[in-house]
């Protein structure tokens, strides 16, 4: 067993799986339809020579740096692997006033092991929000607020996420208006709910979306505001400043405009317009023991400056004269 | 070409960037290691990119992080600072001198002829992990050119250096360049920790295989490629400077090309 793990321990294998590795790496970032199995199959080889070296060689007993740094990159290739098995990545949009729903969330990718019921850990609802934008629209600060299920609220935004249940809610650039809406069926059964518009002012000329009502009826809706976002000075997008607005409601090649409180009759019962709120665009994000994998990374990288900072000093005069390099066996060259 | 209030400054480096290389490329024909010279003009055209930067600061209240003008001057600034403080550590790294200041030029030309303007700073960028990513990529990029400095010299030159006398013992040289590889990928390592938790701040994942990021996995894994094959193999003296200067081609394209051709969240940052 020795001999087998001390072969596959061989330091002549890690140059040549890590080559494998830059290649598969390389392969897959090229191709249009990439394989993991590029980039897996060197990875396992190293990690599993990695693995065995750590076992057997004599060198890593001597220098503790150097068997630091290679048992953290170990750890971080294990980390990552198991990361990337568990991890979550999706998208949500959530009006002012509305609770964060799981079943909302988009997702983007999302591992085999990771568990989706852990998202309802995750309760809050959507608080005030505003953006702040430069002249041009060139988007500055975002700051969202939102009441947490303890009743306590939090501000965040742009690189400051909210962490919620191990999962981190991190403010997009989609953001925009949502037109309140009220259905009331035939039997007097009424609805509320919020229709999200495209992202503001990115799509302020195309304030559009299909929507089929709880009656089953198509509609187009376009949100008609009353003013353009400003292109040559500051501006800010805040929840709390209500903007005059209509909502064009296209239903069977007929036109209707709707200010606030109007309300329509369609077929299956009727839908009034209650007003406009903004909605905020979130980055829903999920990796198991990220810190654990920042912290491995550090400590490995930290080895492997002790190992050189032992070996060579500090670039001192002592960097001018080389010891003489010694092969894997031990030979000086 | 640039005509902006750091025009001069950066004018001013240059020049003092030719005057080393034109000492360093004497020097080597003379027969002699490396002079004080080569140290006192790159030091002048740290100092004078050192004023166009703080100059530029101060006026559009950005640091040097955004537009390929900007990075260009920071990394002139940068890696000739690192150079001189290997100049002064090590004097040994002098003898790379002519092809890490023709490096530098060749990039000094390029600053002259990129568009000088600003450019706003993105909410997600105001992160301390930006200043550290970027400061440990400088060092790293710092090093590896003065390595591949003093192993282009000996590739390009190491007759004539044999012959004159610059160099008695190429294996020294050898030996210095591989350590300073050694030293940047301590510091590549570190820019990629640094990176990653940026990137999980400014755009909620860690690692998403753009292509700034690929390339930088790719370039360090060539880096511990060499640094094992040199080690194990004991790779001939030649192939080792010229691997050298693969992993240098790979950090620039990764640094000065990557940014700015693909449409990834790292298009024009660094």
């Amino acid at each position: 067993m020795t001999t087998w793990i001390g072969k596959l321990a061989s330091l002549r294998i890690t140059p040549l799986a890590m080559l494998a590795l830059a290649i598969g790496v390389f392969t897959s970032y090229r191709s249009e339809d990439p394989h993991l199995l590029w980039i897996a199959a060197p990875l396992a080889a190293l990690a599993m020579n990695l693995l065995c070296a750590i076992l057997v060689t004599q060198r890593f007993r001597r220098d503790t740096g150097l068997l630091m740094f290679h048992i953290c990159l170990l750890a971080v290739v294990t980390l990552a692997a198991y990361g990337y098995l568990a991890q979550f990545r999706g998208r949500v949009e959530i009006a002012v006033g509305q609770q964060f729903q799981p079943e909302q969330v988009t997702a983007v990718t999302r591992g085999p092991l990771h568990n989706d019921d852990a998202l309802l850990g995750a309760q809050f609802v959507q608080e005030a929000l505003r953006v702040n934008f430069a002249a041009g629209l060139f988007r500055e600060q975002t700051r969202s607020r939102v009441r947490l299920a303890s009743g306590e609220q939090w501000e965040f935004g742009d690189n400051v996420p909210l962490r919620l249940g191990g999962y981190r809610f991190y403010t997009s650039s989609n953001k925009g208006y949502s037109a309140l809406l009220r259905w009331t069926d035939a039997n007097g059964k009424r609805t509320l709910g919020v229709v999200n518009f495209p992202s503001f002012p990115f799509y302020d000329w195309n304030q559009i979306k299909a929507w089929m009502t709880p009656g089953n009826t198509p509609l187009n809706l376009q949100l008609e505001l009353g003013e353009k976002p400003p292109r040559d000075k500051a501006w800010s997008l805040d929840s709390r400043v209500t903007p005059a607005a209509q909502l064009a409601v296209d239903v069977e090649g007929r036109r209707t405009q709707l200010h606030r409180g109007d309300t329509l009759r369609i077929r299956g019962g009727s839908l009034t317009f209650l007003g406009t709120r903004m909605w905020m665009g979130y980055t829903v994000y999920f990796f198991p023991l990220l810190n654990l994998l920042f912290a491995c990374a550090l400590v490995g990288v930290a080895g492997l400056g002790w190992y050189y900072l032992n070996r060579y000093g500090v670039l001192t005069a002592r960097l001018a004269v080389g010891r003489p390099q010694r092969n894997a066996r031990g030979a000086a060259q | 070409m640039l005509n902006g209030p750091e025009a001069p400054w950066v004018i001013g480096a240059l020049l003092c960037y030719a005057a080393g290389l034109a000492f360093a490329v004497a020097d080597i024909a003379a027969g002699r290691t490396g002079g004080a010279k080569i140290v006192i003009a790159t030091s002048g055209g740290v100092t004078l990119l050192g004023i166009a930067i703080i100059e530029r600061w101060i006026r559009y209240a950005n640091g040097p992080f955004y537009t390929l003008f900007e990075i260009l001057l920071s990394s002139l600034f940068s890696l000739g600072l690192i150079a001189v403080l290997c100049y002064l550590l090590a004097p040994l790294t002098r003898i790379g001198a002519a092809v890490t200041l023709l490096v530098l030029f060749m990039l000094g030309l390029w600053t002259l002829n990129v568009p000088a303007g600003p450019s706003p700073q993105p909410a997600t960028y105001d992160s301390i992990w930006l200043w550290v990513h970027v400061g440990v990529g400088k060092v790293f990029l710092g090093v590896l050119l003065v390595a591949v400095g003093m192993a282009g010299s000996l590739l390009v030159a190491r007759a004539w250096l044999s012959r004159s006398g610059s160099v008695r013992s190429p294996e020294h040289v050898d030996e210095l360049s591989w350590r300073l590889v050694a030293i940047a990928f301590v510091f590549h390592s570190l820019m990629l920790i640094a990176g990653a938790v940026w990137a999980q701040d400014a755009w909620g994942r860690f690692w998403a295989w753009d292509p700034l990021e690929t390339w930088s996995l790719i370039t360090w894994l060539v880096i511990g490629a060499g640094l094992h094959l040199r080690l194990t193999y004991g790779l001939p003296r030649d192939y080792g400077r010229l691997y050298i200067l693969v992993v240098f081609a790979l950090a620039f394209l990764t640094f000065f090309g990557m940014p700015f051709t693909s449409l990834a969240p790292h298009k024009g940052i660094m």
